[in-house]
Formats: structure tokens, C-alpha cells, sequence
């Protein structure tokens, strides 16, 4: 499905397209009421970049061992994801007439969406005049007071406890990789810390649902949204790193301590370390202090009796 | 979108944006702080306009509407002639146009401003000449079926877009091009088997 816009001589167009049909949304400059452009977070575009690096890293790694076809693959696989986060969207258009509200979903990008919205509004005023300063200071009672105001949606309360048990494992999943830094890797302990990470991802999902429309502060709702990358590029990095390592050491990797000792690995694993304490930690100060913050409700004053 | 048409509301929360941010080049939403820009026009301020129902007859002898015999006519339809009032007058491209005059006309395809969709018939004969030929097999009966939309849907209205017949140009060689090759494989057969 494709968007686009067109600028008529007296409308704008919207134009939806799949493969085998058109449909047309017209609307008027003349009946045009407003604009309203929101940025969005730019997450995708950042998960797509971070993927496009990792995989790139992976791409020359291979070229640089021996292996052209493999690396060609992930040369382009590189490319199409710089290319899908480049093109993802970071801000949402509507445009609003006496009857309707619609979404211009050609307008996705920052860039595309202000030199459109540029354009629409020199017609727009060439058609209806402009709103001067007084008009809108001066029209309190008639247009604002007198409209009916949506009710704000109201905050549900979140406890928080998933957060809490999610950053705390996290501080877990740390010190267990900071154990298998230290010393040669076991078994048991590589189980236990693929548990506890399935864990976490599975808590941190949880905690991405249970936060919607909740009464969380903001640094810790964003907090789970940037770990939750974080694990996508933590992943991402270890499967590089894999792939690095497999070429590099080839058949002369015999033993799994060989493998572990080698320097690519270590420097992840201290990475990853790294990332799981301080997000980890980051996390439970933010809740802590959204614990603090937190209303309570006033005390009830007691009568003096009399 | 869930939105009342008088209310602005931040594209990504719905929150209601006052008005103090209305007009502004940086505002940001009060509940999800999402940075934004909210541009209000004087339609926006506008009350609507009371409908005409129309001014009934009221000497005889006046022209009366074609459609209601009982009120009087102000202008006649710019396409077919009659006598409209005002109820029955439209105001279409800069000229007077009867109701009738209007869904005759959309219904012929006659009026790309009223077309709400368009079938992309060459995009439709383009598909069925290229992706079948991927498994060789299906193009003994989709070959002649891009023929037939090629011959059927040639004058059919196309995008109000800019687009040439191009598409159609190329799936009809294509057509042809298998047929062919269907033709020449039975023929081989035959001799081949003589």
C-alpha cells in the first residue's frame, strides 16, 4: 500500500494505492480547518541504523576471512535495513475539516511532512485569509469555552512490580556475566543466565504493555522502550560476533575454551556487562525515585473533639 | 481516528491541544510531550451555513424547479437545461449543476473530481503477464487473459494521476510473447511426433 499527495489547483489530493487500485480523498482548501503534525519517536529509525552497523561490522568481517558470498548477503542485508530505518516513520499528520479528521499517511517524515504542510498552508491562507493573533486571543467564549472538551484519558495505576523484578534481574544477568568473564565459562551457568535473560526480555515486554496509558514516570516508561533495545542490539551484536568468531578461528577452533578466550568475545561480553548494570541500575534509581514522587493522599485531618 | 472534527488533538496521544499552543512553530503535547505543531485557518472559527430549503412559488406563472414543482427557480443547470432551485442547485467546477446532471455524469466516469477509487486495470494486465511466466506453466492460461483486460479495459478509465499505456503496451507484447512460445511448444510436438 502507498501514499501520496497531490496539490490541486483548489484541493489537495490524498492518494491510496496498492497494486491493482486507487482510492481519492479530496479536500478542499476552502474547508481545510487545521493541520496538526506530532513528531514520533525516532525507535525504529534507530533500531534499523544500530542493525545496519552490526550487520555491516558482520559483512567485513566475513569479506576480510575468506567468505565473499556470505558476506555480499549481509552487505545488503546491511543496506536494507539502513535503508528501512531511514524511511520509517518519525511524525504523524492529520488534517481536520468541519466533518472529519484524517490522517495523511504520506507524511511520515519530518522533512516531507514541514515542506508539505509549507505548501498547504500558503494556499490554504490564499484561499481562507489567515488567523491573525487577535482572532484567536479574542474568540475565548464563541469558539474555545463554548466546544465541548475531551475528557483526558485517565492514567491507570501501575505498580511497578514488573519493573522492579525486571531491573533487578537485570543487575543478575550482570554479575553472571561478570562471573563468566572472570573465570571459564560452565555450563550451568551459561543455562542459568539464558534463563534469567529470557526472563528479563519476557518481564520487559510485559512492563512495555502493563505502562500504556499508566501513571509511571516517563524516565522509567522510556527506560524499558531503550533497554528493550538495547537486548534487540545486544542480540544482534552476539550473533555478529558468533559469525566473526566462526570465520576467524574456522576449524582450528577444537575446544570451547579456545572459542571463549578469544578477544571479540571477551570485549562483548564486557559490553554487554556493561549494559545490563547500567541500565539495570539506572532503572531502580528512576523507580525509587518514582516511589518518592508518587502522590499519596493528603492525611486526614482529625477534629480537635470540641 | 476517534476525534470530534471541532477538537485539535496531538496525533500520537489524542490529548486535546489548547488553543494557546494553536498557530505556534514549537509547541509540545501537554500529556505525552511529543513536540508538535497545530495550524488553525478561519474555517475553523466559521459557523456553518444554513441550509436553503428553497422559496416556494408564489405567483403563478413563475418558473418553477424541474424537481419541485411547488418552488421557485433561480438559475437553470448549467449541462441539461432545467430549471433549478434552490435546494436543487449545485455549485460544481464553477458552474450550476442539477443533482441528476452530477450522478449521471460520476456514474459514466465522466467526473474524475467525484471518483473516490479507480481500478488500475494495466497494473492488473502487467501482473498477469509477468509474475505467471515465473512458473512457465500458468502462462497457457494466463497469457490470453491479459489479451482479454488488454482488448476489455483499453478506453476503461485509468489514474486521475498522471500515467501513460505503457504498462498496457508491455503486457500485451509479453502476452504475445507466450503465446507465441505456447503455440511454437504444441507445434514442435506435433511435427516431432509425425
Amino acid at each position: 500500500m502507498r501514499h501520496s499527495l497531490w496539490m490541486g489547483a483548489d484541493h489537495l489530493l490524498s492518494v491510496r494505492r496498492n497494486p491493482f487500485s486507487e482510492s481519492y480523498r479530496r479536500f478542499y482548501f476552502a474547508d481545510i480547518q487545521a493541520i496538526v503534525v506530532t513528531e514520533l519517536p525516532d525507535l525504529l529509525a534507530f533500531s534499523g541504523y544500530t542493525a545496519a552497523v552490526l550487520v555491516m561490522v558482520t559483512a567485513v568481517a566475513l569479506l576480510y576471512t575468506g567468505h565473499p558470498a556470505w558476506g555480499i548477503f549481509c552487505a545488503l542485508l546491511s543496506l536494507l535495513s539502513f535503508f528501512l530505518g531511514w524511511r520509517s516513520a518519525n511524525c504523524a499528520c492529520y488534517l481536520q475539516t468541519s466533518i472529519s479528521s484524517e490522517t495523511l499517511p504520506s507524511l511520515r517524515r519530518q522533512a516531507d511532512a514541514a515542506e508539505a504542510v509549507t505548501q498547504l498552508k500558503t494556499e490554504i491562507e490564499r484561499t481562507q485569509g489567515s488567523v491573525s493573533a487577535e482572532v484567536l486571543e479574542a474568540s475565548p467564549t464563541d469558539t474555545r469555552a463554548g466546544r465541548p472538551s475531551t475528557p483526558k484519558p485517565a492514567l491507570r495505576h501501575c505498580t511497578g512490580q514488573v519493573h522492579w523484578i525486571a531491573f533487578s534481574l537485570m543487575l543478575v544477568r550482570g554479575a553472571l556475566s561478570a562471573i563468566s568473564l572472570k573465570s571459564v565459562a560452565s555450563i550451568p551457568l551459561g543455562i542459568v543466565a539464558a534463563v534469567v535473560g529470557t526472563t528479563i526480555l519476557l518481564l520487559l515486554i510485559l512492563a512495555a504493555i502493563q505502562q500504556r496509558n499508566s501513571d509511571l514516570a516517563l524516565g522509567v516508561r522510556r527506560l524499558v522502550y531503550v533497554t528493550l533495545a538495547f537486548y534487540i542490539a545486544s542480540g544482534l551484536t552476539s550473533f555478529a560476533v558468533s559469525i566473526y568468531i566462526a570465520a576467524h578461528l574456522g576449524p582450528r577452533a577444537t575446544s570451547q575454551a579456545m572459542i571463549m578466550e578469544d578477544p571479540a568475545l571477551k570485549a562483548y561480553g564486557l559490553v554487554d556487562l556493561i549494559g545490563f548494570l547500567l541500565l539495570g541500575c539506572t532503572g531502580l534509581i528512576l523507580m525509587w525515585r518514582h516511589q518518592r514522587t508518587v502522590r499519596t493522599p493528603p492525611p486526614i485531618e482529625l477534629g480537635n473533639g470540641e | 481516528m476517534p476525534l470530534a472534527p471541532e477538537h485539535l488533538a496531538c496525533s500520537r496521544c489524542h490529548t486535546p491541544i489548547p488553543p494557546a499552543d494553536w498557530n505556534r512553530e514549537h509547541a509540545f503535547c501537554a500529556s505525552c510531550r511529543a513536540p508538535l505543531q497545530a495550524f488553525v485557518f478561519p474555517a475553523f472559527f466559521a459557523k456553518p451555513a444554513a441550509a436553503s430549503t428553497g422559496t416556494p412559488v408564489l405567483e403563478a406563472g413563475e418558473s418553477s424547479c424541474f424537481y419541485h414543482p411547488l418552488k421557485r427557480a433561480v438559475v437553470p443547470c448549467d449541462r441539461c437545461g432545467r430549471f433549478l432551485c434552490a435546494l436543487c442547485q449545485v455549485e460544481f467546477l464553477g458552474q450550476n449543476w442539477c443533482p441528476r446532471c452530477i450522478q449521471a455524469s460520476s456514474e459514466k466516469g465522466q467526473l474524475a473530481q467525484l471518483d473516490p477509487s479507480r481500478k488500475l486495470y494495466d497494473n492488473l494486465a502487467l501482473i498477469l503477464a509477468t509474475f505467471p511466466a515465473l512458473l512457465i506453466w500458468p502462462t497457457i492460461i494466463t497469457a490470453p487473459v491479459t489479451w482479454y483486460v488488454v482488448i476489455r479495459y483499453w478506453r476503461a478509465p485509468s489514474s486521475i494521476l498522471l500515467r501513460t499505456k505503457i504498462r498496457f503496451y508491455i503486457a500485451a507484447f509479453l502476452a504475445t510473447i507466450e503465446i507465441g512460445a505456447w503455440i511454437w511448444l504444441v507445434l514442435f510436438l506435433i511435427y516431432r511426433q509425425r
